[in-house]
């Protein structure tokens, strides 16, 4: 057991540096944020070969577990945006659309297809268009300086998904996280990896995407202080609410080390801030910004932002609900045992939003725990929502198909779930996010030896995720039998270190 | 310094935009001095006061023309918007924030996933 706290800060620091110094192998490959101002003429960006942008569409409706959220009249509005930058930038005719991705998240990132992906948070957090075109811009500097970076984090990842498994690991094996929500407890994980992810990508691009982003804005006439520099400091917000909020979980995980508080000593933080302590802050980013700002014209710096088209989007029918929707939705997913979650995932399912994977997901879920809590009354209609995303091929998700498949394999309906896996992954096989669990779900109902095969295939066609298949075709008593070595190297490590220690 | 986190509910969008916003630092944070003039979009500050006499945290009472309209020793006055970082409102939370990016080649993100 591992309640030494010396001991373990040890081996989370060695964890640490090993990981650290592998990210800062790769990186140093990133445009020099010196070379693009407030006014400057822009770099001109390498040749290219674009990767197929539907299929790009595709792999995110696998890999982001509630979907896309294909809203017509958000979309237009911002692909109009999307185009004004392209052109500003001198490309108008390259390709790449805005997706909507429901990620309850502040976050929006870019792929090498040229396609950005924002989340509702920042549609419903950014106060004028002005904040709106500097995000996709931002976004379209990653796709514009950074190709071949965008290519290169496909071979880091499973690197990161070792850290998260680490983060994962070490959360399960404690025993003070009674009450902490799920979404938390994974989010820790995932954090670490993305800090990781960041690492790899390397500050230099963040900070240079922001001055691109200010370069075009500029040169678009937005506003510096209502663009640009807002959604750094929407973005400085929400780091520190999940800072704080990060704290508070490794309190309450350092505690379970040190045994109800007697070995106080042990700060299982500056673990994790080991790590994550040369990665790029967003306050140096703005400071950054800030100096690069005194170039701007004075007459741009306090422009009034464009607020009324934005408004008149985010405010028209379709969009509002789709937004409100999506906040029951996540309440609801919040935590689906709460006495109100199926109320609030109810919610999330009026009108065309039903269709939505992130409302089917959260209705499904939260009706399902409202049945195992005793509430017999709320069983009709399990699973509607599932099919209606299903149907419905724009908004089709492959976590919907996993769900479905998944509820009829506990439910001993092993024929029917069969039926929703082969369907879902027939859709979704071009799709390497999809092959893991497709691999997992054929190996505990179908054989082992048939996820071995579909492991060798998906290593071949996405190398990417080789690791991820291989481990999903990994047997029963193949994992017992990992598990009893590991659980002695890690004993003889422990040992090792304590003999040092003493 | 003090931090008043204001995180808005998914359900409610946030219709008064500087209600809450707060002035926490001046920017870039290698600035020592800020410029307080006494009306927005003046060319000539009527003050100067040093960032150790900024009583951090400093509420936004109006926005106009890039300036901030604060309230600093009792007095009113007007600073830039750009010489000043502002905590914003944020409407996000972390209830389905689970993706499994680091599989997949993608930027880190804006804000990436600052859910930890």
């Amino acid at each position: 057991m591992l309640n030494h706290p010396k001991l373990l800060h040890k081996i989370i620091a060695s964890i640490s540096v090993v990981l650290l110094l592998a990210g800062c192998q790769s990186m140093g490959m990133g445009v020099d944020p010196s070379k693009i101002s407030a006014v400057s003429t822009l770099p001109a960006p390498a040749d290219r070969e674009w990767p197929d942008q539907k299929q790009d569409v595709l792999n995110q409706r696998a890999r982001v577990e509630l979907g896309l959220i294909r809203s017509p009249e958000l979309e237009g509005y911002l692909n109009v945006l999307y185009s004004k930058i392209k052109k500003q930038a001198g490309f108008p005719n390259w390709q790449g659309k805005v997706y909507i991705v429901a990620n309850s998240n502040l976050t929006a990132y870019a792929t090498a297809a040229g396609n950005i992906y924002i989340s509702p948070s920042w549609i419903s957090t950014a106060q004028s268009e002005d904040e709106i075109v500097a995000i996709l811009s931002h976004e379209f500097g990653h796709v514009y300086l950074h190709y071949h970076e965008l290519e290169k984090t496909k071979v880091t990842a499973d690197q990161a998904a070792d850290w998260i498994t680490l983060g994962a690991a070490i959360a399960q094996n404690t025993n003070a996280l009674n009450g902490w929500p799920v979404a938390d407890l994974f989010a820790t994980g995932y954090g670490a990896s993305r800090d990781i992810a960041v690492g790899h990508y390397g500050s230099s691009q963040e900070l240079a995407a922001d001055k691109f982003a200010l370069n075009l804005t500029t040169k678009m006439g937005y506003s510096y202080d209502s663009g640009v520099k807002a959604y750094l400091e929407h973005q400085a917000t929400w780091e520190d609410v999940n800072e704080a909020r990060q704290k508070a979980y490794e309190d309450k995980l350092a505690e379970s080390f040190t045994g109800l508080g007697t070995l106080a000593s042990l700060k299982i933080s500056q673990g994790w801030k080991f790590v994550t302590s040369d990665h790029p802050k967003t306050i140096d980013r703005m400071d950054a910004v800030a100096i690069a700002a005194d170039d701007v014209p004075p007459k741009l710096l306090g422009k009034k932002p464009v607020v009324k088209p934005f408004n008149s989007v985010r405010n028209s029918g379709a969009v509002s609900s789709m937004l409100k929707s999506f906040g029951f939705a996540m309440k609801g997913l919040e935590n689906p045992n709460a006495i109100d979650a199926y109320d609030n995932a109810k919610k999330s399912a009026g009108g065309a939003n039903a269709k939505y994977a992130y409302s089917a997901i959260a209705v499904f879920k939260t009706q399902l725990a409202s049945i195992l809590n005793g509430n017999a009354a709320n069983a009709n209609g399990l699973g509607r929502g599932l099919d209606l995303n299903i149907n419905s091929e724009p908004d089709r998700a492959w976590k919907v198909y996993v769900t479905k498949a998944d509820f009829f394999a506990r439910m001993g309906q092993v024929p029917a779930a069969k039926t929703v896996m082969d369907q879902g992954f027939s859709y979704f096989n071009s799709a390497g996010e999809a092959w893991p669990e497709a691999i997992l779900f054929y190996g505990q109902y179908e054989s082992w030896d048939k996820a071995k095969k579909m492991a060798a295939t998906c290593a071949k066609e996405f190398p990417g995720l080789a690791k991820a298949c291989k481990t999903a075709a990994i047997t029963p008593a193949e994992k017992a039998e990992m598990d009893r070595r590991a659980q002695e190297n890690a004993n003889r490590l422990v040992n090792k270190l304590m003999k040092k220690d003493k | 310094m003090k931090k008043s986190f204001v995180v808005l509910s998914l359900c409610t969008l946030a219709l008064n935009a500087f209600a809450a916003e707060q002035i926490t630092a001046l920017s870039p944070s290698s600035r020592t001095e800020i410029e307080l003039f006494n009306k927005a979009g003046a060319a000539q500050s009527v003050k100067t006061l040093s960032a150790s006499d900024m009583p951090f945290p400093v509420s936004v009472q109006a926005q106009e023309a890039g300036f901030l309209k604060v309230a600093v020793e009792g007095k009113t006055y007007w600073l830039k918007s750009t010489q000043v970082r502002i905590q914003r409102d944020v409407v996000a939370s972390c209830a389905a924030s689970a993706e499994r990016a680091e599989r997949v080649g993608a930027t880190p993100g804006l804000a990436g996933n600052s859910c930890k």
